[in-house]
Formats: C-alpha cells, sequence, structure tokens
C-alpha cells in the first residue's frame, strides 16, 4: 500500500462513527448513487467512534476532541470529484433536505465553492450537522450525526483531514455555544 | 536421574512402538489435550477467510504472530509495539480474484460470523471496509477488507490494534516491512507478465 492510501486509510479509520438505520436526506442521497462507483462514500458507526472513548489524550484539546467524538453516532459522507454536473448534484441535494428539519447555520463561498452548514435538533441538543459542497466540478454531502459540539467538531475536522469543517471556526463563540446547549431560540 | 526403564519408555513412545499401557494412556490424553488445543488456535482465525484460501490456492498470504509483527518494528518504535500489543495473531490475504468473484457474498459470510461492520468506503473504485467482532463487550477480532476490480486484500486479526495507534501501525507495516513490496508488487503486477506466467509467486508461509 503506498502512502497515500495508508494515509486515506488512516484518515478513513479516525472518522469512525455509525450511520446504519439513518433516515435523513444523505440516505435519500446515498440509496440514490449507492451503485454509482464514481461516487466516494464514507459511512462510520457508532462502535467505531466508541472505540476512541478509551484513548488517553496527551493534551487537554485532545481530551476534549476525544469526549466530543464518543459522543458521535454516525457520519456519512458522498462525495463526487472531477465531476461536470457539480452544481447539478449540489442542487439535486437540497431539493431532498427537508427544510422544515433543519436550520441554515453558516455560509461559506471559497473558491468558487459554496458550502451551506445546516444541523438538526432534538430538544436542546444539536442531533445532525449537514454540510454540503457545491464547486466547480466537486461536490461533497457530509452528515454527523450524535450529540454534536459545534465548539469541537471543526478541531475534528481538522485533526481528521475533512475539509470544509474548518470553515465553523469562523462561527463566533457565542453562535456555537448558544448552538451547542441553546437556552433561547434567539438562532432559530 | 532418570530411571533407565523410563527413559526407555519414553523412547519408544516417541519410535512410535508400543508402550506400556498407563504410558499410552497418558499419552492419548496428551495428544487429545494437543489436539484440542491446536483445533481451538486454528479455529480461532476466521472460517470464511479460511475458506477464501482455499477457494483461491494461488492466493498470497502472510502470517504473523504477536512475536513477528515485533520483529518487523527494528526501530524498536514504543507506539508501534502498543499497537499491536493485543494482537495475537494476523493473516494476510492477496487475492487475485476469477470472474465469478461476489463479494457481497464474502462481506455476508463474515457478518454470519458476527463481525460487525464499523467503516465501510468506496472511493476511485476501491471498496475498504473494517469489521469488528466482540465478546462481552471486549472487542476480539478485527477484520479489513480492501477490495477492488483485480484484487481482495484481507487483514484478519484475532485480538485488537489499539485504535489510537492505527496510523501508527500502518505506517511501519507500510514502511518498513518487505510485505508491504509484496503487496506493491501485487497491486501494480503488469497483466502481461502475468500472462506470460512471470510474475512472481510466493508460497504461503509463517511470517514466524
Amino acid at each position: 500500500m503506498n502512502t497515500k492510501t495508508t494515509g486515506l486509510t488512516a484518515v478513513m479509520v479516525l472518522l469512525a462513527v455509525g450511520a446504519f438505520g439513518q433516515s435523513d436526506a444523505i440516505t435519500r442521497f446515498f440509496n440514490k448513487y449507492a451503485a454509482d462507483e464514481s461516487f466516494t462514500q464514507v459511512t462510520v458507526s457508532g462502535k467505531m467512534f466508541s472505540l476512541f472513548t478509551n484513548l488517553e489524550a496527551e493534551t487537554q484539546e485532545d481530551k476534549e476532541v476525544l469526549e466530543a467524538i464518543s459522543k458521535l453516532k454516525g457520519l456519512r459522507i458522498i462525495a463526487k470529484d472531477d465531476t461536470r454536473n457539480a452544481r447539478e448534484l449540489y442542487k439535486e441535494a437540497f431539493s431532498l433536505i427537508p427544510a422544515a428539519d433543519y436550520q441554515e447555520l453558516m455560509s461559506v463561498r471559497d473558491d468558487n465553492k459554496d458550502m451551506k452548514f445546516m444541523i438538526r435538533e432534538n430538544g436542546d441538543r444539536i442531533s445532525e450537522l449537514l454540510m454540503v459542497m457545491g464547486g466547480a466540478d466537486e461536490f461533497m454531502v457530509l452528515s454527523v450525526f450524535g450529540d454534536i459540539d459545534l465548539k469541537q467538531i471543526s478541531r475534528i475536522g481538522r485533526k481528521m483531514n475533512v475539509h470544509g469543517l474548518e470553515k465553523l471556526e469562523n462561527m463566533d463563540s457565542k453562535q456555537k455555544g448558544n448552538k451547542k446547549n441553546p437556552t433561547s431560540k434567539d438562532n432559530k | 536421574m532418570i530411571a533407565p526403564d523410563r527413559r526407555k519408555d519414553t523412547m519408544v513412545h516417541v519410535s512410535g512402538h508400543s508402550c506400556p499401557e498407563h504410558v499410552g494412556r497418558h499419552l492419548r490424553r496428551w495428544l487429545t489435550i494437543a489436539l484440542v488445543f491446536v483445533v481451538s488456535i486454528a479455529s480461532a482465525q476466521s472460517r470464511t477467510t479460511q475458506k477464501l484460501q482455499e477457494q483461491f490456492k494461488d492466493s498470497r498470504a502472510f502470517f504473523f504472530y504477536n512475536n513477528t509483527l515485533r520483529m518487523i518494528n527494528q526501530s524498536e518504535d514504543p507506539e508501534f509495539d502498543e499497537a499491536i500489543r493485543d494482537i495475537e495473531k494476523m493473516k494476510l490475504l492477496l487475492i487475485a480474484k476469477d470472474d465469478g468473484f461476489d463479494f457481497k457474498n464474502v462481506v455476508s459470510q463474515y457478518t454470519s460470523e458476527d463481525f460487525e461492520e464499523i467503516l465501510t468506503s468506496r472511493h476511485d473504485g476501491r471498496n475498504f471496509d473494517i469489521f469488528l467482532k466482540e465478546k462481552n463487550g471486549k472487542t476480539t477480532a478485527m477484520l479489513a477488507l480492501v477490495n477492488d476490480e483485480n484484487n481482495l486484500f484481507v487483514l484478519d486479526i484475532v485480538g485488537r490494534i489499539d485504535p489510537g495507534k492505527m496510523t501508527k501501525f500502518f505506517s511501519v507495516m507500510d514502511e518498513k516491512s518487505d510485505i508491504s513490496n509484496k503487496i506493491k508488487n501485487f497491486v501494480t503486477r503488469d497483466d502481461k507478465a502475468n500472462d506470460r506466467g512471470e510474475t512472481e509467486r510466493e508460497d504461503e508461509k509463517p511470517q514466524e
């Protein structure tokens, strides 16, 4: 296995989460394109995340990241590179997302790429973070679900090389804090 | 000092000739225990992996035991030692698939052995899946499958790799082991050379 493969393997291993039986937007998208070999797909189960719960953290930041990872129940990614219909896929993804269930958290336009971050809440907790990215020739939908701490998600993304999630760092800390444990409905 | 008659008894057993009845009973008991032990060790590896190896006789197989893995770690990296601490043994199969190969059926056989899929992925036509087997909440086996159009890699581990040390484990296996070269050769082998029968064949041999 070459270094690239090993790197990819390591990233995939670290991405650990479980997404089976998920009935949301990304599942519809997954189901539609499951047989299409041109799409990159990653599904990680909660069991895999749970493997990280007993790891020893060297720093306080690592400790917080591991704690956040241990609360995740699943992760799914579907992506396509070097495609001419990235914009169409981007639009299609939104047509499949039930608008009533998600609220937009942040939009980013960066290097001709559009990114939208959306969340779904369960009571006062964030139960899913959805990132949809569409560029001139690339497309990605990422769904993280479980008990989500937005303060840590960008760090997790950075440590796991999940491009796009680092954009969450641009949110101000007050907003992130409110989303982690929203006591008011101002942000909705 | 061993009494001459006992020494004789032992020698009689070793040479396979008749022996006193009580010695025979002891030996049969020990043989039975040994056989049970060997069978239990053998059955610890996945049945599906064994079947694959039997089905694809030309597959390349590598066995590692914990001490063999430690030998790979020539730089005595403590992190690698930590990563393999709970690996009892590991089998790597490199299979050149035939036309009728049914990967989904292979996955289904593994799941019927109580392997639980914890990560699945597909990228550039290559599937990478990780499975886990647990008993009483403890990981007893791990399995990684890498499947593409032509090849199937099976990494069947009795025991577990420390998840926090996986990166180190794969990097040492990749950089410092002769196995990685064999894998690379296997993956990048020239099909034409293969057709001409020039591809190097590696007999299965334990890497102990």
